[in-house]
């Protein structure tokens, strides 16, 4: 009889150990990229930027507040986005000197979600917003002044369970 | 004309429902008495407005919390009109016909208070350059660390959010090589836990 009850307890504690938490199921990726842009000479950048696409050239210059006269990429990355914890991107790795942590709030629909997004620099927070978005369609954040031109952020949701 | 016939006068009066045979009982009864009819008109007037400024399919927040609180309201307001009764007018005791406009009125505080937010350097940015329709009710709010920043929301012909401008963030530094590690300050605690929790 005490060897069921050892055995049985021992199953239930190796069942638990391997439950997964539903808040880490993945839901989804996130794609946060980061621009620089300037009405100056765009080398200052430094050899590591890229050339921007056309089609987000176009989408920047939509729009007058980040119309600038050039654009490069300074690097980007794709977390992926937890169901119920707060997940981090690092779009200038390997540095760390701005960082975007978000997650989550809510669903708004197929393709939709409120999350909470917080911009870090210099290891700290700097301002955070709770933005609806859309799978598909980037979230522009016009951010600091470096090199004579303006850091922009795009925040883009690039898959998302239904 | 029994007091529920006049009553229910008095409502479709103030919805806009009379036909003519009820709209000329209604003017005998105003002939009879003009204060009657002054005392209505602003019963309309404010429903009319109240109706204007609220969109009908918005649910109020919270429904049970408000239910409760409304309720309570009537019932206080009842309570406290219960020695003047007597001496009130019959059409006076058309209190009920209150109560939908008093909700109105609640909702539309609710909304009051949900558009009126500090803006700029309180640190809560506003919602954005597009109007005051529904399209706005997406629009982001932003938050900030520093009382010195400031936000402008901005958003396409969708009434969709496209861009935060946030103006006054500190400058990065020119020497700052984003090709390299940097090891000379920690990381956010919160990164370090993510990070944490990511691996096991």
């Amino acid at each position: 009889m005490k060897f069921l009850v050892l055995i049985s307890a021992s199953a239930l504690l190796i069942a638990d150990l391997f439950a997964q938490d539903p808040g880490m199921e993945p839901i989804g990726s996130l794609g946060v990229e980061l621009f620089y842009a300037t009405n100056d000479d765009v080398k200052l950048a430094g050899d590591q930027a890229q050339e921007v696409a056309k089609d987000q050239v176009k989408a920047l210059k939509a729009i007058k507040e980040l119309s600038f006269s050039h654009y490069r990429r300074l690097g980007g990355d794709r977390p992926t986005i937890l169901r119920g914890y707060e997940s981090w991107a690092t779009p200038l790795k390997p540095s760390k000197e701005i960082l975007v942590s978000f997650q989550p709030i809510k669903r708004e629909g197929p393709g939709k979600m409120q999350m909470v997004l917080e911009y870090w620099q210099s290891k700290r927070k700097v301002f955070s917003t709770n933005p609806f978005l859309t799978k598909g369609k980037s979230l522009y954040l016009l951010g600091p002044e470096w090199r004579k031109g303006r850091l922009i952020l795009a925040v883009k949701i690039l898959n998302l369970k239904d | 004309m029994k007091k529920e016939q006049t009553e229910e006068l008095f409502v479709k009066w103030v919805d806009g429902r009379l036909n003519n045979e009820e709209q000329s009982q209604l003017d005998e009864l105003f002939a009879a008495d003009p204060e009657l009819e002054a005392e209505l008109t602003g019963a309309k007037e404010v429903t009319a407005v109240l109706q204007s400024e609220i969109p009908k399919s918005v649910e109020p927040p919270y429904p049970d919390f408000f239910n409760s609180q409304l309720m309570r309201k009537v019932d206080l307001e009842i309570a406290a009109q219960r020695p003047a009764e007597k001496a009130a007018r019959w059409w006076e005791s058309l209190r009920w016909a209150w109560a939908p406009v008093g909700a109105l009125a609640l909702v539309l505080a609710f909304f009051a208070g949900q558009r009126m937010s500090p803006q700029g350097n309180g640190g809560l940015a506003d919602r954005g350059t597009a109007d005051s329709s529904e399209k706005s009710e997406e629009l982001p709010n932003v938050y900030f660390a520093e009382k010195s920043l400031t936000a402008e929301v901005i958003a396409d012909a969708d009434g969709n959010v496209s861009a935060i401008v946030v103006e006054g963030i500190t400058a990065i530094s020119d020497d700052i090589d984003f090709a390299r590690a940097d090891r000379t300050t920690s990381l956010p605690a919160r990164y370090l836990q993510s990070e944490e929790r990511r691996l096991q």
